[in-house]
């Protein structure tokens, strides 16, 4: 069982020059009856200088859950790289179409992709793109309480403010898309707006003590109901609004100890590939 | 139903401890002989309440660092790059010819080590500023700055900003600011220069809007047309 939120807040900077909060955010288990539960998580990050990214934002997250559900629905044996491509298609569809609805120009939309479905038993990773996804997973006998993935967090050698988006000429080429034979545990997605304060530059790491307090009261908690709320809150806070005056948004889950003891008994050792034990 | 959840308080230890990104800037200004008198006294009155202005934003002071090189009679770095609290503001004096490309050459090497820098100590930072002010026209080849100042723009290097001054050869000027048109000063107005050049710091070292699309503070102090 999937213990979930997400929250996106307006930064400092756009508020006081009058502009929307261009981050979206969202959180979905779908439930099926082959594949179990399979939990989604999204985060976009609308470009600043982009005037509507606030709407190609959401339709990043819109299509991405549009296009997932109705994949899963199909078949749960999904291939994610396919996946990707057929929602990055999608989603550049919808952008034209709403650009010319809007009369505006396909760049007005710029967005950013952070994107994650996990399976009982696998994951895949998706992002175009700045903001950061960490994870952590079970491990037989090794249950790390610390985010023990970072992915892509690696771009200290290009300037702050610049980046790729879903609308970039070279949005495909430059996308990272990750698929491990896993079994996630935490999981966080957030956009660059609050990264300054819970990653460590020097070692790509995630801030330990973040993101335990971030967990620990999820992993108390029967249901989700409260989370994004409390997320909200949370973001909107004096220390953590401090880090940026740019929009900030968060996803955080966790599988319950009781579906993952249960999961556990079902899994077989021989799933973790060598990929995975390269990152391990 | 749960209980309300609560994330609760967080402490400075519950975050990391990056340095600040840093947005840089590199003054190229002119002190050859033609600079004398009113211009060069002005200049420095605007050198002065650069770091005051730019001192009383908290964030741009911990992240805008000024260098300053200088070309009359030869090429001088003046001030490595430092944060405004370190700021020297030494007088300039003004003597000798206008090497300029000399000037530009070193500026953008300066921009290149200092951005080497960052990555080395895992500093991110804004895309670096270079600040021309000069009243004449070179008296070296710019030949070299007509190729790499437009090719540094167009490879997102730095940002180029030309600044004449009453007797500046404004069209040389045009032939290296190829983004940015080169600005005229009214007069010897830099105390406003520089009070527009704190405010942009400020406004960069602040925002995450793209530095391309981004406007600056309206232009007070240069000529209209200019």
């Amino acid at each position: 069982m999937w213990i979930h939120g997400h929250a996106s807040i307006i930064g400092e900077a756009h508020e006081n020059n009058g502009i929307l909060c261009q981050d979206s955010s969202v959180s979905k288990v779908l439930r099926t009856k082959k594949a179990g539960e399979i939990f989604l998580a999204g985060v976009s990050d609308g470009a600043g200088s982009a005037k509507h990214s606030h709407v190609g934002s959401q339709i990043v997250l819109d299509t991405f859950v549009t296009v997932a559900k109705a994949w899963i629905e199909k078949t749960a044996d999904v291939d994610p790289e396919h996946f990707f491509q057929v929602w990055f298609e999608e989603c550049r569809k919808r952008i034209s179409e709403k650009a010319e609805e809007m009369n505006a120009e396909f760049r007005d939309f710029a967005a950013t992709a952070l994107l994650v479905i996990v399976w009982p038993n696998r994951a895949a990773f998706f992002q175009i793109g700045d903001g950061c996804i960490i994870a952590d997973v079970f491990d037989d006998g090794l249950e790390k309480d610390i985010p023990s993935w970072v992915f892509w967090n690696d771009r200290l050698d290009v300037e702050v403010n610049v980046t790729t988006f879903v609308t970039s000429d070279d949005a495909w080429s430059s996308a990272e898309c990750e698929i491990y034979p896993v079994r996630v545990k935490n999981i966080a997605l957030f956009t660059d707006g609050i990264e300054h304060g819970v990653m460590h530059n020097k070692t790509q790491s995630a801030h330990e003590n973040f993101f335990e307090r971030c967990f620990n009261p999820l992993k108390e908690r029967t249901e989700s109901d409260g989370i994004s709320a409390a997320l909200k809150k949370m973001l909107g806070s004096p220390a953590i609004s401090g880090f940026s005056d740019d929009d900030k948004s968060l996803v955080l889950a966790v599988r319950t100890h009781e579906s993952a003891i249960g999961e556990q008994r079902q899994q077989s050792h021989s799933t973790r590939s060598k990929l995975f034990q390269k990152w391990w | 139903m749960n209980d309300q959840i609560d994330f609760g308080n967080f402490s400075n230890d519950d975050f990391a401890d990056n340095p600040e990104p840093r947005c840089p800037c590199v003054l190229v200004l002119d002190t050859s002989s033609s600079m004398g008198g009113a211009p060069i006294q002005e200049l420095n009155a605007g050198l002065q309440l650069f770091p005051q202005d730019v001192g009383q934003d908290d964030l741009a002071a911990k992240r805008v660092e000024v260098a300053i090189v200088t070309f009359g009679g030869h090429v001088t770095q003046v001030q490595d790059f430092t944060t405004v609290d370190n700021f020297m503001g030494t007088p300039l004096t003004a003597s000798g010819g206008t090497p300029m490309g000399e000037a530009l050459e070193l500026a953008v090497q300066m921009v290149r080590d200092r951005k080497q820098t960052y990555k080395d100590n895992y500093i991110k930072y804004f895309r670096p500023w270079i600040f021309l002010i000069t009243d004449g026209a070179p008296t070296d080849s710019i030949e070299r700055a007509q190729q790499f100042i437009p090719d540094g723009e167009n490879a997102k290097e730095f940002i180029f900003f030309a600044v004449g001054v009453e007797g500046a050869d404004m069209s040389t000027l045009a032939t290296l600011a190829t983004k940015q048109a080169p600005l005229k000063l009214k007069g010897v107005n830099f105390r406003e220069l520089f009070r527009w050049l704190s405010a942009s710091m400020q406004q960069v070292s602040g925002e995450e809007t793209s530095q391309e699309t981004r406007a600056l503070p309206q232009l007070t102090w240069a000529e209209v047309g200019g």
